[in-house]
């Protein structure tokens, strides 16, 4: 059974319409990867599912674990096992490394000791403030934080977003590592990240429809897929 | 190479606990060493430096500046000078439905203004206070009107200044700790994440609206002791405890300490209430010294006196440890 699966979704903000139908399923423990240029609705849709408005839903059902979750509010859907690690990371900045994890505890095989072992850097900032950390430092505070509430189902919104290649080596080698685990919803811009961590690919596009989906070597193959969808 | 190496830096908790511990020493003492004038002046700091730390709960860890908590602390007070005037309570009544009222409203204010932020937030609770100076002022059979509530009278136990004095101390040292504990609990430090975002905070698990809900009314609860203990110290409510000055008063004294502070909220209701009490006995013109601190604070300190302060011993505390 699928663990999130999106049926013809519709949405958008105000006249426009982004979201015109989009159907995603992601089994349990899968890694899948949502792919599109800017603009395409990706963040709206995370948005969606994660529960927050705008985008307003025009239609649709999204369901996790079998229960419907398209009208509940936001902390039910986190409090149901969907943790979110939002795009532009935002963390909580004025409180510490330590206070922005255990804000966000629930019951669950992750605890503080587990994430600081997992990124040791934190445990070594743990008293810095949110505010004070550098890009890849509040990444992964950003995951720590979804690991926190122990969560069935992360989305990922843009881990790789401004971070220098070398950082974005060790959040990927970290997301690697999530995997089996956990399930992900993995929405990015970097074809590289999302070609070597997920089981399967989705990309939207213009239509505001999935356009293609299959697996990653396949996605790597088609050099005009990616130059119309993704614009590499 | 200097013969004698200097003195590890302090932890700057200890130096918290130090300094703790040498206002309580102050506090206690003042009595002994200031006339009778003076310790009803600081009585009155202390019960204002209450009601400010009530306002800081919500606007210095949660982001929610409320203008109308004076409302709150009137209707305290009112609940108190109702059951002492008008009916044949005594102090555990007077107690009760002054808690009971001040508790009702925070309840009643906290649902009303839940869902709205910044600028809204404001607008509502500024109305909200106004409300009750408003029934302050007409709602005769309840609020004596203009003529305010007399027949409050202190319990026997502190009947002097000097007495009522230690009382407000006490219980301002006690609130103060939990607040401490608050802020530091897990409900604290979502509240401090609500202040953030509350986006991020309801995708952690939390429920936003119930979070500010319960610091509304947690918030309330202080302003509420704040009001008892005004009611008693002062033997008499008028509508001027739910003026809007009161609540603007309050800010002043948390902006002047330090937002999101302990310490300065407190510091800040010691600092204007002496300046209004004492230098308007030698000078005419005392709001003008008034204004002239508030520049300096803005020009040289920000973040208030204690971040000031902060500020300038993390800078004294590097230029010991640079070579």
């Amino acid at each position: 059974m699928a663990k999130l699966s999106i049926e013809d979704v519709r949405g958008g903000y105000g006249a426009s319409e982004i979201l015109r139908g989009v159907d995603i399923e992601v089994a349990d423990g899968e890694v899948v990867a949502l792919l599109g240029r800017n603009g395409m609705g990706k963040t709206s849709l995370v948005r969606a599912i994660a529960g927050m408005r705008p985008p307003a839903l025009l239609g649709g059902k999204i369901t996790f674990d079998g229960a419907d979750i398209t009208t509940l509010p936001s902390h039910r859907i986190a409090q149901a096992g969907v943790g979110l690690v939002p795009q532009g990371r935002h963390i909580f900045g004025s409180l510490t490394v330590r206070e922005n994890l255990t804000v966000a505890a629930r019951p669950g095989d992750w605890g503080l000791d587990q994430v600081f072992d997992f990124f040791p850097r934190l445990a070594e900032r743990a008293t810095a403030r949110g505010k004070d950390l550098s890009g890849g430092e509040q990444q992964m505070l950003a995951i720590g934080r979804a690991l926190m509430t122990n969560p069935a189902l992360v989305l990922m919104d843009e881990p790789s977003e401004g971070l220098a290649p070398q950082v974005l080596g060790q959040i990927r080698e970290r997301i690697e590592l999530l995997k089996g685990d956990l399930t992900i919803l993995l929405v990015e811009q970097n074809l590289g990240l999302a070609l070597r961590t997920a089981d399967r690919i989705y990309v939207l596009g213009e239509t505001g429809r999935i356009v293609w989906q299959g697996r990653p070597a396949e996605l790597d193959a088609d050099p005009d897929l990616k130059r119309t969808h993704l614009g590499v | 190479m200097t013969a004698i190496a200097l003195p590890r830096a302090v932890s700057p908790g200890r130096i918290k606990i130090g300094l703790l511990v040498l206002a309580l020493l102050a506090g206690w003492a003042l009595p002994y060493v200031a006339g009778p004038f003076a310790v009803a002046t600081a009585t009155l700091a202390l019960i204002y430096g209450l009601f400010a730390l009530s306002i800081n709960l919500l606007a210095g860890y949660g982001g929610l500046l409320s203008l109308g908590h004076a409302g709150i602390f009137g209707v305290a007070a009112y609940g108190v000078g109702y059951i002492a005037s008008r009916t044949e309570g005594g102090y555990g009544a007077q107690l009760f439905w002054g808690m009971a009222a001040g508790l009702a409203v925070s309840l009643i204010f906290g649902v009303m203004a839940m869902r709205t932020r910044r600028v809204y937030f404001l607008m509502v609770t500024l109305a909200q206070g106004m409300i009750v100076y408003g029934l302050a002022q007409s709602l005769e059979p309840v609020t004596g009107a203009e003529n305010g509530l007399t027949g409050v009278y202190r319990p026997a136990f502190v009947l002097e200044d000097w007495q009522f004095y230690y009382l407000s101390l006490a219980v301002l040292a006690i609130c103060a700790g939990l607040i401490q504990v608050v802020v530091r609990s897990p409900f604290g430090l979502a509240l401090r994440g609500l202040a953030d975002s509350d986006t991020r905070l309801a995708m952690t698990g939390y429920s936003v609206v119930g979070h500010r809900l319960l610091g509304f009314v947690l918030s309330g609860f202080f302003a509420s002791i704040a009001g008892i203990l005004y009611a008693y110290n002062n033997e008499y409510v008028s509508p001027s405890v739910a003026e809007f000055n009161t609540s603007a008063q309050a800010i002043l004294m948390i902006i002047l300490g330090g937002v999101g502070t302990l310490s300065g909220p407190v510091i800040g209701a010691f600092v204007i209430v002496f300046v209004q009490n004492v230098l308007s006995l030698q000078i005419e013109r005392w709001p003008t010294v008034m204004g002239l601190i508030f520049i300096l604070m803005v020009l040289f300190a920000r973040n208030g006196f204690v971040g000031g302060v902060t500020r300038l011993w993390n800078r004294y505390v590097r230029r010991r440890e640079e070579p």
